[in-house]
């Protein structure tokens, strides 16, 4: 989702606590943290010869505490991603926790590189997060991983290439706007009560069954996209989701900055899309075609090609293949967020949700996830891609698809 | 069909969750949204069974007993 020209692209981890936060002990364990894990101070470069970029690791050093004595999370935020503190490209920390206290009780706000960390990564290390060991790890992940030659790549990602010269034919649209330029990163948080959450998930049941959450949630965020875009335009628009699919089913084993997940490129089509149900049946077909025809190993290959070069040289060609545009949104249903931490530095968390940040296009992101029995959505988007008039209508159509009133957005 | 269905999900889906028995509580061994998905296919493409909304209960799906069950209410 990093693109040349949008800044550094950062998400941010709130997780609420309960209680008044213990700065002394959070720095004790960042401290640790920094210590354990070298890449936590590491920049990329290019290798001169393979062009492949490659982690560089400075000397160990504490992970930054920053402890705000007062003010607003979403103000915080929203400054922290439009931020260029961390920065992949230059030395220094590519972590930085953030305590802000919240009423009687506190929320900690871990920023961070999406080319470093994924939500599994983020997941990872959070159950980590109040350890006090020092000993570095060796086990930082594929840092480096072997790609193979570019021929061999080439073949393997073929199939992919194929379906992708399939797309154009559709009428894919995001909510960027051509010709203006990206603004700011901006978003909103909607938190469901246990009660709301527990409607939801019984709409969920009676429309698609209990189980099929990944194809639901993305179903009724692209419905919530195209809602948007018919606003702008007479033409009916079909959707392209850039979703993204956990690599293995039982990550506990892989190590913190291991790449979990691939993005899957699934196309909902306008016909598809009347009706919730059928958007989530067509969504879940579109996926088993995708496993059926071996696209990810292809889609893999393709990701490691892509790897070679800085991403405006690949990126220009979709866009101008796709007329435009590169998906239609960004979207995850990430499932129970840190299921296995109950609790850190001795303190109990109420909740915890990613805010990640967004380029254009698409220009917008729509993102779920559990924690104690509450569903959280949010939404991210840069200025220019979403009105405050678009963003009534890409609410409304949600709620409806969910079966809710609204809650007080944050 | 106990037997196949485990099979599939220890070697197929779930991979490095320990040994598994036709009443193994498959959502605590690790069974989520991303291999539920997985496991309709394998169910698919073995069984020659396609499974409806309704029937996509996490009480069907609890263990491999339930899902043979299933499969063969369906057949």
């Amino acid at each position: 989702m990093r693109r040349s020209g949008q800044g550094p692209h950062l998400a941010a981890t709130v997780i609420e606590m309960a209680g008044k936060a213990d700065p002394d002990a959070i720095r004790e364990a960042a401290d640790a943290l920094g210590r354990r894990h070298p890449l936590l101070h590491a920049h990329l470069r290019r290798s001169p010869f393979t062009f492949i970029a490659e982690w560089q690791t400075g000397p160990p050093a504490a992970v930054p505490v920053i402890i705000h004595e007062t003010g607003n999370l979403g103000g915080l935020v929203t400054r922290l991603l439009n931020s260029d503190s961390i920065n992949i490209f230059r030395p220094g920390p590519n972590l930085e926790i953030h305590v802000m206290p919240q009423g009687e009780n506190h929320s900690i706000i871990l920023l961070w590189p999406h080319s470093l960390f994924d939500a599994i990564g983020i997941d990872k290390l959070i159950a980590e997060l109040d350890s006090t060991d020092p000993t570095p790890r060796q086990d930082w992940g594929e840092t480096n991983p072997s790609s193979g030659s570019p021929a061999e790549l080439w073949k393997a990602a073929y199939p992919m290439i194929e379906e992708m010269r399939t797309f154009p034919a559709a009428n894919i649209r995001s909510l960027h706007r051509r010709g203006r330029k990206p603004g700011a990163a901006r978003f909103e948080v909607l938190t469901f009560s246990p009660d709301s959450t527990r409607i939801i998930q019984e709409k969920m049941a009676k429309t698609s069954g209990e189980l099929l959450m990944i194809p639901y949630f993305a179903a009724l965020s692209s419905r919530a996209v195209a809602a948007v875009v018919r606003t702008r335009d007479a033409s009916p628009p079909d959707i392209l989701l850039s979703l993204p699919i956990q690599r293995v089913s039982n990550p506990s084993d892989r190590p913190l900055f291991h790449n979990h997940m691939a993005a899957w490129s699934l196309l909902l089509t306008h016909d598809n899309m009347a009706e919730l149900a059928p958007a989530t049946k067509a969504l879940y077909r579109s996926y088993a075609s995708f496993m059926k025809r071996r696209l990810p190993a292809a889609m893999e290959a393709l990701t490691k090609l892509n790897e070679r070069c800085p991403s405006r040289l690949y990126l220009f060609p979709i866009k101008h293949y796709l007329k435009g545009e590169l998906c239609s949104l960004f979207h995850s249903h990430t499932g129970k967020f840190a299921a296995h931490t109950e609790a850190l530095f001795t303190r109990l968390i109420l909740n915890a949700y990613q805010i990640p940040s967004v380029s254009t296009p698409p220009g917008i992101g729509i993102f779920f996830s559990e924690r104690n029995d509450q569903l959280t959505c949010t939404l991210s988007w840069r200025e220019g891609s979403l009105d405050a008039g678009e963003l009534v209508t890409l609410r409304r159509q949600l709620l409806d698809d969910l079966g809710v009133e609204a809650p007080v957005p944050t | 069909m106990e037997t196949k269905l485990l099979e599939i999900i220890q070697n197929e889906i779930l991979e490095s969750s320990g040994p598994l028995t036709p009443e193994t509580d498959l959502f605590v061994a690790g069974l989520d949204s991303m291999a539920i998905m997985q496991l309709l296919l394998h169910i698919e493409d073995h069984f020659q069974v396609a499974l409806e909304p309704a029937d996509l209960s996490r009480e069907n799906f609890q263990t491999a007993t339930k899902i043979a069950a299933l499969i063969a209410s369906k057949r």
